[in-house]
């Protein structure tokens, strides 16, 4: 399916006035809306505009879940309600060997009573993927540096007679590529509001007789932000041409970059004002520091890449002419 | 296997099949005139013939008009031969970097007469070409540059300065920036013209530059008499050129610089066991972004459509990602790489030192973070 510009826009409308109009319940009106159906359609378009859209909001909710049950089956949000995310900046922080099924992860948002999560987990001999009651396990909602959306710390032991077998290391690397693909999404989303706070605020605040924008310095570190937003697009575009699990990691690390980047010079730009309590600064900040580091950071992702390169013993063709 | 005008591949993957064959069917000639360790002269000697192998054979025919000298079809049937070409081993020489800097502003601005004689020389390898663009006073703010032609019948009479023009010793033209209108005319007051370099009047001293190459030099013009016939595109209107000129090396050639970079960082992964994978993954990260930058400017350059102010983009990106791997490689390649003569290390050494450069040539990084500000941001000005 391809979508062409005008119709890409009242997709953008459209997603954008229901998160407007449903601030409490954005999964809810995405369901009757059809957005599951468009992630199977033309996920590229589906997760780039929604993902974005959660980004340049701050979004409490975030359909990170359903995209990487899509990933591990077409029919995977009728295996669990949720997943229960490694931890940020570790790599499978669940465990599932001769011990049993030590389940430590994330949540993006509580899960009821009665439902089940997937656990992807180490495993011997790679990763598992395993379908869990919530019911055994502890949900300790977390208040934390990210202010506007409810994750949860999940943890606990199940019973392996109790959980369900359902992929194994194949299956997590899919999951965990459509996971960085969204995340990246929405790195970018952050990334461009942070930028456009800081271009608003420059370009109007005088000192010294002159706009803020108008001094080369403050010039430069913009233009440095613009510049990695536009490689994290092009990432995130390239992220979907090829399978090769790397485009998703590549595609991700640059978002990383783009926020990072995006979090210091703005900062530093907005002066006194992004300091402060009311202004809008800090909440992207504080989400872009749980997110960059959610299934893989900065240093993570380079060294998996470079490990995968060495590895094969050859560069990667991705992204061909 | 030889092109023929009427049978050229059109696809992209046609010419990476067919090219493959070829460069197989080639691969002693090919390994010959690439070796590594040549010094500038016989570089220049092989460059020449690479130049004129690969034109004979009709490989960096395409993607230029007929009229031309060129098979037609789209530009990016050429990055595809480069690309190629790379990834065997052979690396792009550096007059592959002039025909596509110089080479699409000859083919856009030159009379019409004067494109068809003059590209396929350029292209064939029977000349090279320089770029007399910077003057001692006029760098980055390029177009305050002071070289002057005068009127004086059919010619231009110029006086001037001009440096860091690359290879001037070795080349058979200049395509030189003069200044027609008056002092203060600015960037409306540039002409573009085509300056032969055994014309009487030019005196040439060599500029070496930190890595020890005598590749840059100074050209001193003494009253030079150039063909008026040999101006490119408008008198008062060579700042056109010179963008088309810069778009082109921001563009086309930073996709050669990003195949060359691909193969020097799988030599460095080859040569440094120990390199972390996070630096080797960082590297590889920084190329792939160059690349995706360079990919969309030269589809873009392919179709024929206006690129903007994105070469910017592309060109610092390409100096991030130079000065990253070499400085990767100069940290984990362990000493030999300081102190030893064999021509690996001094390999290193030199593509080191001359990374040092690529946020300075071609626009520096700071004009091109201006034109990200005032041109994509739009920021304002100064009052």
């Amino acid at each position: 399916m391809t979508i062409d510009r005008t119709e890409l826009d009242l997709l953008r409308g459209a997603l954008g006035d229901l998160a407007t109009a449903h601030p409490g319940d954005l999964r809810d009106a995405l369901r009757d809306f059809g957005w599951q159906d468009l992630l199977a359609e033309d996920p590229e378009v589906a997760v780039g505009v929604l993902f974005r859209l959660q980004g340049e909001r701050l979004t409490p909710e975030t359909l990170l879940d359903e995209v990487v049950l899509a990933a591990l089956d077409p029919a995977g949000a009728a295996l669990a309600s949720a997943v229960a995310f490694p931890l940020p900046g570790q790599d499978l922080s669940s465990r599932y060997d001769h011990d049993g099924v030590r389940v430590d992860g994330l949540l993006t948002r509580p899960v009821s009573a009665g439902e089940t999560v997937l656990v992807p987990c180490r495993a011997l001999g790679g990763a598992a993927v395993l379908v869990v009651p919530v019911d055994g396990l502890q949900q300790a909602p977390t208040s934390g540096i990210d202010l506007d959306r409810p994750w949860v710390r999940v943890s606990g032991r199940a019973h392996p007679g109790g959980v369900d077998h359902v992929g194994g290391s194949d299956a997590w690397e899919r999951m965990l590529a459509a996971g960085r693909r969204a995340l990246a999404a929405e790195l970018i989303g952050i990334g461009t509001r942070m930028l456009d706070l800081a271009v608003e605020h420059t370009s109007s605040r005088v000192q010294f007789g002159q706009a803020l924008a108008s001094f080369q310095v403050v010039r430069h570190k913009l233009a440095d932000v613009r510049v990695w937003g536009e490689v994290a697009g092009l990432a995130f575009s390239a992220a979907w041409e090829d399978t090769d699990p790397l485009a998703a990691a590549l595609a991700k690390s640059a978002a990383v970059r783009y926020s990072s980047t995006a979090r210091e010079h703005v900062q530093q730009l907005l002066g006194g004002m992004g300091f402060s309590w009311e202004h809008d600064f800090h909440r992207y900040l504080r989400r872009a520091l749980v997110l960059e580091p959610l299934l893989g950071g900065a240093t993570t992702l380079r060294s998996e890449i470079g490990s995968a390169v060495v590895e094969s013993g050859r560069l990667p063709d991705l992204a061909a002419l | 296997m030889t092109l023929m005008t009427g049978a050229v591949p059109g696809t992209v993957s046609q010419v990476r099949e067919q090219f493959g064959v070829w460069l197989h069917e080639n691969e002693e000639l090919l390994r010959r005139l690439c070796a590594p360790g040549m010094d500038v002269a016989a570089t220049f000697t092989a460059q020449r013939e690479l130049q004129k192998l690969l034109f004979d054979s009709g490989w960096i025919r395409l993607g230029w008009p007929e009229e031309l000298g060129g098979l037609g079809g789209e530009m990016i049937l050429r990055a595809v031969v480069v690309e190629e070409l790379c990834s065997a081993g052979y690396p792009p020489p550096f007059s592959f970097g002039t025909q596509e800097v110089l080479g699409p502003a000859i083919a856009r601005y030159a009379p019409p007469q004067l494109a068809a004689d003059l590209l396929p020389r350029l292209l064939s390898g029977q000349e090279y070409w320089c770029q007399g663009f910077s003057e001692p006073g006029a760098g980055s703010d390029l177009a305050s540059l002071r070289c002057k032609a005068t009127e004086d019948g059919a010619d231009w009479v110029i006086a001037g300065e001009k440096v860091w023009t690359s290879w001037a010793q070795v080349a058979d033209r200049c395509l030189l920036l003069v200044r027609t209108g008056d002092a203060n005319s600015g960037s409306r007051g540039i002409t573009a013209v085509m300056m032969d370099m055994d014309t009487p009047g030019i005196d040439l001293r060599p500029l070496v530059s930190m890595n020890g190459d005598a590749e840059f030099c100074s050209l001193y013009l003494d009253d030079v008499r150039v063909p008026r016939s040999r101006t490119l595109g408008d008198v008062g209107g060579g700042w056109a050129v010179a963008m088309t000129i810069l778009a082109s090396e921001r563009g086309a050639a930073a996709w050669q610089r990003q195949t060359w970079m691909r193969c020097r960082l799988q030599d460095l992964l080859r040569q440094a066991p120990h390199l972390p994978p996070a630096v080797a993954g960082e590297a590889y990260e920084l190329i792939h972004s160059l690349r995706l930058l360079s990919r969309r400017t030269v589809r873009a350059l392919s179709r024929g459509e206006d690129i903007g102010a994105t070469p910017s983009f592309d060109k610092l990106l390409m100096s991030t990602a130079e000065k990253f791997l070499f400085a990767a490689a100069l940290e984990h390649l362990g000493p030999t790489v300081l102190f030893d003569g064999d021509a690996a290390s001094a390999g290193w050494r030199n593509d080191y030192l001359y990374s040092r450069a690529s946020s300075i040539y071609g626009g520096a990084a700071e004009i091109q973070r201006d034109i990200v500000a005032g041109r994509i941001l739009r920021l304002p000005g100064r009052r």
